[in-house]
């Protein structure tokens, strides 16, 4: 069933503690469509949007998706503008002040009431004006349920006007595409022939994407990314160094900072304050053992959607295998993958990274088919 | 024969079949792309309707927020389906004025049964018909 209720204004999207309620729509005339494209992350989201009739860029923004409801007593002044809900950095930054919530978990929306909060902050940044109408293409973990498309529907409704799901491995693949190239004869379109890799915060989606939009078959979604990377190097950490009392922020940071794949590296010595005091911890086999286990999720996927691809496809899909998202930074993560294909007989594999802008295809490809999508292709958030 | 859903019977009195045929022909405007006439429909008869619904102490214990949404996402749910089968026999009649059943409605590659590769084109359709195989795709699971 599809959420489709008629729109309050963004200045009555109701606060995390109120219900949902069925507002009367504004009388405010909407003079202007703005298309956003969203890559909803379970610990960073990206937005893109511009005017609708072009493909320019008005508002680029990566947020941490993380809200902060301040909680009671603090003195004022203290929060800027005494706001009673901060977003992304801010909220990260008075962490101290405030009860934060991330309002999704692998990949899907687990708070609802927090979702609609950060959704609603989105459309701020997307349209300040607060007038116009927003068409929002909104990335999903490849094979989402209908459940998880759902919540996000009802979270969007009397934010959005209209919006269109799409999985995040196909966006990053439209999101890839230089679409100034695509005649060009010796440019490999990803769209294509392609498999791409996106490694995020809760999920690691794979899709095989091959000139038509990839169906369930062609898609895996693992439970399997970035948040669980952290979580087995906090548990072996714990084991190792007891009472470490370092932050999950901590962790984070180490992790984007020294993963890596392949054989243990040592010394991988990391600098961390403990009580007040600077000490040393080697981490080499820590985060060594943490990140290796991605590349065991993530092999046997890899492999079997490449026994998908047909037989006269399969060797220009073995040259086009990109991995983006965050894990994309994870050191060597693309040489372990190659050598591995390569030592199971995989004919000349190739496989690269996506760049420098991994943080943002998902919401390029969201905002290129916010571009592109006919009127009938929309659903309808009647809010 | 359809099958009647459980949501249907929850709006066959009043107030709801008041509701329920303004809330189809809102959901139609909009899918035809013709928001303005479905914004003035929605100001004009919807508004009023429910606010007069909701000033009506006798009615305050059945009438709810929740409700009034699902009423709304069952008829939108119903255009849709509607528009598809629109769809369906528009494709089955491009050569026959006689409606086939059996007539393939969607291209080869799009059939749900057939987990097999799919016959990769030599050039990438446009992003828009790329969106029509998910969305037919999404019908398919629904």
């Amino acid at each position: 069933m599809s959420a489709t209720l008629e729109k309050p204004s963004v200045a009555s999207v109701p606060s995390a503690s109120t219900p949902v309620a069925v507002a009367p729509r504004s009388a405010t005339v909407k003079t202007k469509t703005v298309l956003v494209g969203l890559d909803l992350g379970t610990n960073k989201s990206c937005v893109l949007a511009g005017p609708a009739g072009s493909r320019d860029i008005a508002v680029s923004k990566v947020v941490p998706s993380i809200v902060g409801y301040v909680k009671d007593g603090i003195v004022d002044g203290i929060i800027t503008g005494n706001a009673q809900t901060l977003f992304g950095d801010e909220a990260l930054r008075n962490a101290l002040h405030c009860d934060v919530v991330a309002p999704l978990r692998e990949g899907v929306i687990a708070h609802p009431e927090a979702a609609r909060d950060f959704l609603a902050h989105i459309r701020q940044l997307a349209d300040p004006s607060g007038q116009a109408e927003i068409r929002a293409v909104i990335g999903m973990p490849a094979n989402a349920e209908p459940a998880a498309r759902e919540t996000i529907r009802l979270s969007s409704q009397g934010i959005f006007d209209r919006i269109l799901l799409i999985p995040e491995p196909f966006l990053s693949a439209l999101g890839y595409r230089d679409d100034a190239r695509v005649n060009q004869p010796n440019y490999v379109d990803p769209v294509t022939n392609s498999l791409f890799i996106d490694i995020g915060g809760g999920t690691t989606d794979l899709c095989l994407v091959q000139g038509y939009f990839p169906s369930r078959d062609d898609q895996v979604s693992l439970p399997f990314a970035g948040d669980a990377i952290e979580e087995l190097i906090e548990a072996d950490l714990n084991r190792t160094y007891p009472n470490n009392g370092l932050s999950r922020l901590k962790i984070r940071e180490i992790k984007e900072t020294h993963s890596y794949v392949g054989p243990i590296r040592k010394p991988l010595d990391v600098r961390v304050i403990l009580g007040g005091k600077a000490h040393t911890l080697e981490l080499g086999e820590i985060v060594g053992r943490a990140c290796n286990a991605l590349i065991d999720k993530l092999y046997p996927a890899l492999t079997a959607l490449i026994a998908r691809a047909s037989s006269d496809s399969v060797v220009t899909l073995l040259q086009n295998i990109v991995i983006t998202g965050g894990g994309s930074q994870i050191k060597g993560i693309d040489t372990v993958l190659q050598q591995r294909l390569t030592a199971d007989g995989f004919e000349s594999p190739k496989v690269r990274l996506a760049g420098q802008d991994y943080k943002r295809y998902v919401a390029m490809g969201a905002h290129k088919a916010a571009c592109s999508a006919r009127e009938n292709q929309w659903q309808y958030l009647l809010g | 024969m359809q099958e009647i859903s459980p949501n249907a019977l929850l709006f066959s009195e009043e107030p709801w079949t008041r509701l329920a045929p303004l809330c189809r022909r809102i959901c139609l405007l909009r899918a035809q792309g013709r928001s303005d006439e479905a914004d003035a429909l929605h100001a004009s008869d919807f508004v009023p309707a429910l606010a007069a619904l909701r000033n009506d102490s006798g009615r305050l214990d059945t009438f709810d927020d929740e409700r009034v949404r699902l009423l709304q996402a069952m008829e939108q749910e119903r255009v849709t389906n509607a528009l598809v089968l629109a769809e369906l026999l528009q494709s089955m009649n491009v050569n026959t004025s006689v409606i086939r059943p059996t007539a393939p409605a969607t291209p080869a590659h799009l059939s749900l049964d057939a987990p097999a590769p799919r016959t990769r084109p030599a050039v990438a359709p446009g992003i828009a018909d790329l969106l029509d195989d998910m969305l037919f795709q999404e019908r398919g699971r629904t």
